[in-house]
This record gives structure tokens, C-alpha cells and sequence, in this order.
């Protein structure tokens, strides 16, 4: 993560001034975010797409038929607002609160998918993960808490 | 543009067993999802304290689950749309 801050405060929402580390990382995200689903058995798809009702397969699968469609357009508009935001924050952009929120939610998409593909299912798996891996974990979390400080103050 | 459109008639299982009941809405611990997003989370959707999303919180991180909100079984299911929309584990229950 960059030395300096990437999120501020600001009477329209939140100032987003990323370096150029960060947009090359974060950048990733929505191609890394569009491959879910894209191999057999993809863990990541799975935990995007858990049952909602545990006891009623049957149930859950209507739950999905109807509102699945809905809930992917709802990721790829935020993946899109995401993709304008890095691309305008090197020189600072600010975003508005649902733009910020919409960023929120795409740093905890791409945590979630990348633990699943890592085979992350309880805290002591963290452990095992390989110095690179648990960095990438650890900085998606850092840029989502600094983000969440920010929005605390909104 | 004229687009015309049939309503579409949609069948549910017939699992409403115990119709009086509320629907319970419950959230679920993974090790993945930030104890400060949960509760950012539960304050934006469900209009929250910082004190009862963080009690939440804390029983979904130490009891492995909590029911964050109940009632008839159309809300329970909006409720686990907007919570899936932010990635949490959410699951409906009577």
C-alpha cells in the first residue's frame, strides 16, 4: 500500500488519490472479478453464490432464479463505477457516497473470491498461505479499512 | 419505443409450513469478511446502532451466526439480496 493516504474525507463524498502502485494493483480487480465462474468447480463462484435456504434446495434455487440476475448486474455496475474511479484517481477524483460504497463492496468482492480460490474456510488458514497470497489478502483488507474510516466520518 | 410485456406468472415451493411465523433472516461468520465491514453493513442496511451492529457482530463472529432481522418472508428475502450484495453469508430461516 501506498505511503500516502488514498482516502479523505470531503463535503461530496470521499477524495480518492491513488499512486501509481496502488492503480496497478487495484486495476486488476475487475478482470480477476470477471473470471469468476470461468473454471469447473470455481470456489469463488460458490462463495458468491451460497444457498440462502439451508434446509431447501429447492427453495434456494427459486431464491437464485429470481433474484440472481439482479444481484450480477448490481456487481457489475459497481466493478464499472470501480474502473472509472481508478482510472481518474491518479491525479484525485472524488468519489460520491455511492460510488464509495460501490468501491467498498468491490475490495470485499475480491477478497471474498480471492480466499475462496486460496481455499481460505477458517481464520487458521491464513497460516498457511504463502508470503504473496497473505499479502494480497492483507491489502485488499488495509485499503477497505482506510475506506471505512473515511465513510465512518460521512 | 413500445414494449409491451406479459406478467409472469412465478411459482414458489410450498415450504411456507408454519405461515405465522416470522422468517428469520441470519447471517453467518467467515473468516474473510472484516469485523468493521460487518458492522458498516448492518448499520447501512438495517439502520442500526454502533452498538447493537457491533453486538451482532460479535455474536456472528463468536457464536458462528446471528439472525439480524425477522419478519414476513418477501422482506426476510430482500433483506438477504441487499446483505448477499455486500458479500456477507446470509441465509432465511422460520
Amino acid at each position: 500500500m501506498s505511503e500516502s493516504v488514498p482516502f479523505l474525507p470531503d463535503p461530496k463524498g470521499v477524495l480518492v488519490t491513488l499512486d501509481a502502485d496502488d492503480i496497478e494493483l487495484l486495476s486488476q480487480i475487475p478482470e480477476f472479478l470477471g473470471s469468476v465462474g470461468s473454471v469447473p468447480d470455481d470456489p469463488a463462484a460458490a462463495r458468491l453464490q451460497v444457498p440462502v435456504y439451508l434446509d431447501d434446495p429447492e427453495a434456494s434455487q427459486e431464491w437464485w432464479r429470481l433474484m440472481g440476475t439482479e444481484l450480477d448486474q448490481s456487481r457489475l455496475a459497481d466493478r464499472s463505477a470501480f474502473e472509472l474511479i481508478i482510472e481518474a484517481s491518479a491525479t484525485g477524483t472524488v468519489m460520491s457516497l455511492a460510488e464509495a460504497e460501490a468501491f467498498l463492496r468491490v475490495l470485499n468482492e475480491a477478497r471474498l473470491a480471492l480466499a475462496a480460490r486460496l481455499k481460505v474456510e477458517v481464520e487458521e488458514d491464513y497460516e498457511r498461505l504463502d508470503e504473496a497470497d497473505r499479502g494480497a489478502l492483507d491489502y485488499l483488507a488495509g485499503m477497505q479499512g482506510l475506506l471505512l474510516l473515511v465513510l465512518a466520518t460521512q | 419505443m413500445d414494449v409491451t410485456t406479459k406478467p409472469v406468472e412465478t411459482t414458489r415451493p410450498e415450504t411456507d409450513l408454519a405461515p405465522d411465523l416470522p422468517w428469520l433472516v441470519v447471517v453467518w461468520n467467515d473468516p474473510v469478511n472484516l469485523m468493521d465491514y460487518v458492522v458498516w453493513v448492518l448499520r447501512k442496511l438495517f439502520g442500526h446502532s454502533l452498538e447493537e451492529a457491533t453486538r451482532l457482530m460479535l455474536l456472528v463472529h463468536n457464536e458462528g451466526r446471528a439472525v439480524v432481522n425477522d419478519g414476513p418472508r418477501e422482506q426476510a428475502e430482500i433483506d438477504c439480496y441487499r446483505l448477499h450484495q455486500h458479500g456477507l453469508w446470509a441465509t432465511i430461516e422460520q
